[in-house]
């Protein structure tokens, strides 16, 4: 069994942005990180091996060379292999054209089940795994939080849905998108660690796979920034005094209901 | 000239790094308020390996080259100066006498589970009388049948208290000086080998530190590490350069810790209406602060590749350690100054950093000892 | 091409959620620029009454009924709005950034090859040009995006983002047969609900919020009688919910959920980035907190430095008040 997994390497949350060029591009602190919930979907894969053996897994993401990293970081965790495509000057805003990439990988590289996180927490687009499926013609199973060990073409796996949980039985080839609660990421061993650091992870161009690069171009990106903005900075807090804890509540209702008008 | 790490190195450094920030950071200020050992977490961290970071990989290790050692020293010390004196004793000096002169038997038996968190390794040099005088050394042992005997007192011993085994620091003759010096392994439940008084200590806690007693230790031949008897100074010279340099990487790795905290703090703290990172004399800390990091991070980084490159390293690793403790020191106290009163109180992360600083002043020599050695050490016999 | 707007209506237990409301009364307001027309898209109604709520808010309302189709699944949906947008050409489909939206929009905009903005907060208008702004790095910047699209473009923005208008006549109702057979590749064994009822924490107008200031669980009472007295929701910090105090469901953050109320209260929450990333476009922002540094306080636009359990009963009873006034 194959299972793939698509990851993202991000800005780590702790990365100061900066809006350069008149709002046009942004400039990102060097600091990097594998994408927080692509761990789980890594571990998953992982555990999945584990139980089942014959299992390899392998970890894909389309984005600039620096990615590498990311996919060391797959590999240290206990990954087969890991394959960057580089986006080179291709990079755009358009979930579409990344969709197509990955999926343009996954029937070159073949899958039984692929996996990936809820969302990049750069874009927050969480898109992705539906959008792969789609062009893939498989079904996808979103906010996934159990995945039971594959039988028979088959694999139950509990989900989130609107106010409950859920859970399904899927036939593979699918592609499942997991989320917070699933697993407990592992930390690398150092034996994975060592691996990882001398892994060579191929750096393939988008063409390789058969994909139509001329379709994944900024000029045929379908969304595009416009622009980029600060959020509006809060005026600074105002602090209710009062002598006692009943006369703050008393003031903060009132300031509640006649300035701020939100009771 | 390449100062840049190798890609295999800034993956490990960042690797270790995260490693550090899921499993020690949230524990740090929990090991230093129970100054107990942490067990659980020991465990935890032992499972990946690490402790074998600069022994071979056909025994396990990682064969770690010096710069990665020094990136892990700094990282666990930014984690946790308490913990990361534990792991680095099992890692460093617990074990490197045994992995230089132990028989295969003292191998199986205490190396390689060291280098798997199942026993806990310490090396004894200072006693109550001496320190960084290591001539001064009154532990001494005589040969005793088809083995050694042994008889002294070594204090401030990392780990002491719960060690598995250690390596002492014993002279056959104590008029010879440093020319008497000779390492010994001493196993737990050896009749006469026992753990006196436990240091209650201002920082580094969370790593026990104590008394260990020898009272007529007898241990077999194969025990006394090294190929020839009186040779221990020179033994000792193969690794006094890393031990300075670690401590130097340490120090590196709480300036580091107090340093973030600055400047989150610089960012965010609102006084007199605006963040008091915009205050000329705030900034003034942070340009200072950041050039002497960036100083003692060259020293320490560049004794690493000298001693990797087997070049010689003496000077070097004792300035690093020297110059990387005293930025450490001063960053710290700049951290209590921008941080305002806050620093002062328990509740905060600035008061550990500032007890953990001290502690690194005494290891791998005293600044005055130091000093005394590369000053006569350039000038020369005269 | 006519500049109709179409909005997908999402069903909550019996009823409408709320997000969907607000997206008509948004696109209604843009559809009555342009001379154009703003569809209601309600797939599978589980009640003539949710017809009836739905009506008044746009222009005309298209009802597909078939059997299965009462309970949403991406491969039954999903073709029925690929031949609805194949048909009615609008030039945006709008719908709620939730589980449902998340699931159904990407997939549909891949079927399509239309473009998609997902989890957007805003939408403008320069010239002709639509113009979605959209939140990233959890909240530290904001891009305005632009559509490169003749044909329709998906766009789902976050609950909350558009306040609703007082309706305005009776949409005609357009009734079309959906087919709710299901495809074989995907089997629902089991169903449990666990929050019927209850408003989804990021719906909710009100959220009060418990950081480990809290203590512990067994402190969240007092919070979850103000939340129930105010109809809105608990949340959680990420510490909260560490610690088993909560369920996950109720965290807030980078990690959980992103939330814009009309009021946010947070108690006992320090304001540690990942929480305030999941809560900083709230619009107005209150934190109770005994320490005058607590960062949450640099997001909050009022603040109280005191004991939270001496702050809460006396806020419950204030609370209590002002709803007794109010009838």
């Amino acid at each position: 069994m194959k299972i793939l997994v698509f990851v993202k390497q991000v800005a780590d949350t702790e990365a100061r942005i900066t809006i350069t060029n008149n709002g046009r591009s942004l400039e990102v602190e060097n600091k990097y990180a594998l994408n927080f919930f692509d761990e789980f979907a890594i571990e998953e894969a992982l555990r999945i091996k584990e139980r089942l053996k014959d299992v390899e897994v392998v970890v894909c993401s389309y984005g600039p060379k620096r990615s590498i990293e990311a996919l060391r970081t797959a590999i240290a965790m206990g990954a087969d292999r890991a394959v960057l495509i580089d986006s080179k000057d291709l990079d755009t805003d358009d979930p579409l054209i990344t969709a197509k990439i990955l999926s343009g990988f996954a029937k070159g590289d073949g899958f039984d089940m692929i996996l990936c996180g809820k969302q990049a927490i750069d874009d927050e687009n969480a898109t992705i795994g539906p959008m792969v499926a789609e062009m893939l013609h498989i079904p996808h199973v979103g906010l996934v939080t159990k995945i039971e060990t594959p039988e028979g073409g088959e694999v139950r796996v509990d989900r989130d849905i609107e106010g409950g949980r859920q859970t399904v039985k899927v036939k593979l080839p699918c592609l499942l998108i997991v989320q917070k609660g699933i697993n407990e990421p592992r930390v690398p061993l150092i034996t994975g660690v060592m691996k990882a650091m001398k892994a060579n992870i191929p750096v393939l161009d988008p063409a390789t796979y058969g994909i139509d690069v001329n379709s994944c171009t900024k000029e045929e990106a379908k969304v595009k920034v416009v622009r980029y903005e600060s959020p509006g900075g809060r005026p600074p807090v105002k602090f209710i005094e009062g002598a006692t804890a009943e006369e703050k509540a008393k003031r903060l209702i009132k300031v509640l209901k006649e300035e701020a008008r939100v009771l | 000239m390449d100062f840049q790490l190798t890609e295999a190195q800034d993956f490990f450094k960042k690797t270790v790094a995260d490693t550090i920030d899921r499993l020690i950071l949230p524990k740090a200020d929990e090991i230093d308020e129970k100054d107990e050992f942490p067990w659980n977490l020991w465990r935890e961290f032992s499972r990946l390996g690490y402790l074998g970071l600069r022994y071979p990989e056909e025994i396990g290790g990682m064969n770690a080259d010096k710069v990665m050692c020094m990136i892990f020293y700094e990282e666990i010390a930014r984690g946790s100066v308490g913990f990361a004196q534990s792991v680095i004793m099992n890692i460093l000096m617990g074990t490197y006498f045994l992995y230089r002169f132990g028989s295969d038997a003292i191998k199986e038996r205490c190396l390689f589970p060291a280098m798997r968190g199942e026993k806990i390794a310490t090396m004894c040099f200072t006693e109550d009388q001496s320190g960084s005088d290591l001539g001064a050394t009154r532990t001494t042992f005589v040969r005793d049948g088809s083995g050694w005997r042994i008889n002294g007192t070594k204090m401030w011993i990392t780990n002491g208290p719960i060690c598995d085994f250690c390596t002492v620091l014993a002279t056959s003759d104590p008029t010879k000086g440093l020319k008497g010096l000779n390492f010994l392994l001493v196993e737990k439940g050896t009749p006469g080998f026992s753990s006196g008084q436990v240091i209650n200590k201002l920082g580094c806690r969370g790593t026990v530190t104590g008394e260990l007693i020898f009272d007529n230790v007898w241990v077999p031949e194969e025990n006394l590490l090294g190929e020839e008897l009186d040779k221990g100074v020179f033994y000792l010279g193969e690794v006094l350069d890393e031990v300075r340099l670690m401590t130097g990487a340490m120090a590196l790795g709480i300036a580091r810790a107090a340093y973030d905290e600055a400047l989150e703090f610089a960012r965010k703290r609102i006084a007199f209406g605006k963040p008091i990172g915009v205050n000329q004399l705030i900034r003034e800390k942070f340009a200072e602060m950041d050039t002497l990091m960036n100083a003692a991070r060259l020293m320490v980084y560049y004794g690493a590749w000298m001693l990797e490159n087997n070049m010689e390293s003496r000077i070097i690793a004792a300035e690093a350690k020297m110059y990387a403790t005293e930025v450490c020191l001063k960053v710290v106290d700049e951290l209590t100054r921008i941080y305002g009163a806050n620093a002062f109180a328990h509740e905060y992360k600035p008061q550990r950093f500032f007890r953990d600083a001290r502690f690194l002043l005494y290891g791998g020599g005293t600044h005055e000892v130091l000093k005394d050695f590369i000053g006569r050490t350039i000038i020369g016999k005269l | 091409m006519a500049k109709d707007i179409f909005v997908f209506i999402e069903g909550k237990d019996e009823g409408v959620r709320k997000s969907s409301i607000e997206l008509l009364s948004k696109a209604k307001g843009i559809t009555k620029n342009h001379n154009s027309t703003t569809y209601g898209i309600l797939i599978g109604p589980k009640s003539e009454e949710m017809v009836d709520t739905v009506r008044p808010y746009p222009d005309k309302l298209i009802v597909v009924r078939g059997d299965g189709l009462d309970e949403y699944r991406w491969d039954t949906y999903t073709p029925i709005l690929e031949r609805l947008i194949k048909t009615y050409r609008p030039f945006l489909f709008l719908g709620p950034s939730t589980i449902t939206g998340k699931d159904l929009f990407p997939r549909l905009a891949a079927r399509l090859g239309a473009a998609y903005i997902s989890d957007a907060t805003g939408i403008e208008f320069e010239g002709e040009e639509a113009l979605v702004k959209k939140a990233m790095f959890g909240g530290k910047i904001i891009s305005w995006m632009g559509i490169n699209e003749k044909d329709c473009a998906l766009v789902t923005f976050r609950p909350n983002s558009f306040s609703i208008d007082r309706p305005s006549g009776m949409a005609e109702v357009i009734e079309e047969m959906g087919d709710g057979k299901s495809e074989e590749a995907i089997t629902v064994l089991e169903t449990k609900k666990t929050m019927e009822k209850k408003v989804d924490l990021q719906e909710a107008d009100f959220i009060i919020c418990g950081g480990r200031g809290m203590k512990g669980p067994e402190q969240f009472g007092i919070i979850e009688e103000i939340a129930s007295l105010m109809e809105g929701r608990v949340g959680a910090s990420r510490a909260v919910v560490d610690a088993k105090w909560r369920d996950y469901e109720d965290q807030i953050g980078k990690s959980g959920k992103t939330v814009s109320p009309k009021l946010y209260i947070g108690c006992g929450v320090s304001g540690a980035l990942h929480h305030t990333m999941g809560m900083d476009t709230s619009k107005v922002i209150v934190a109770i907190n005994k320490d005058p540094n607590a960062p949450i306080f640099q997001y909050a636009d009022y603040g109280i430095v005191d004991d939270l359990f001496d702050v809460l009963p006396a806020l419950k009873e204030e609370l209590k008040k002002l709803k007794e006034q109010a009838g």
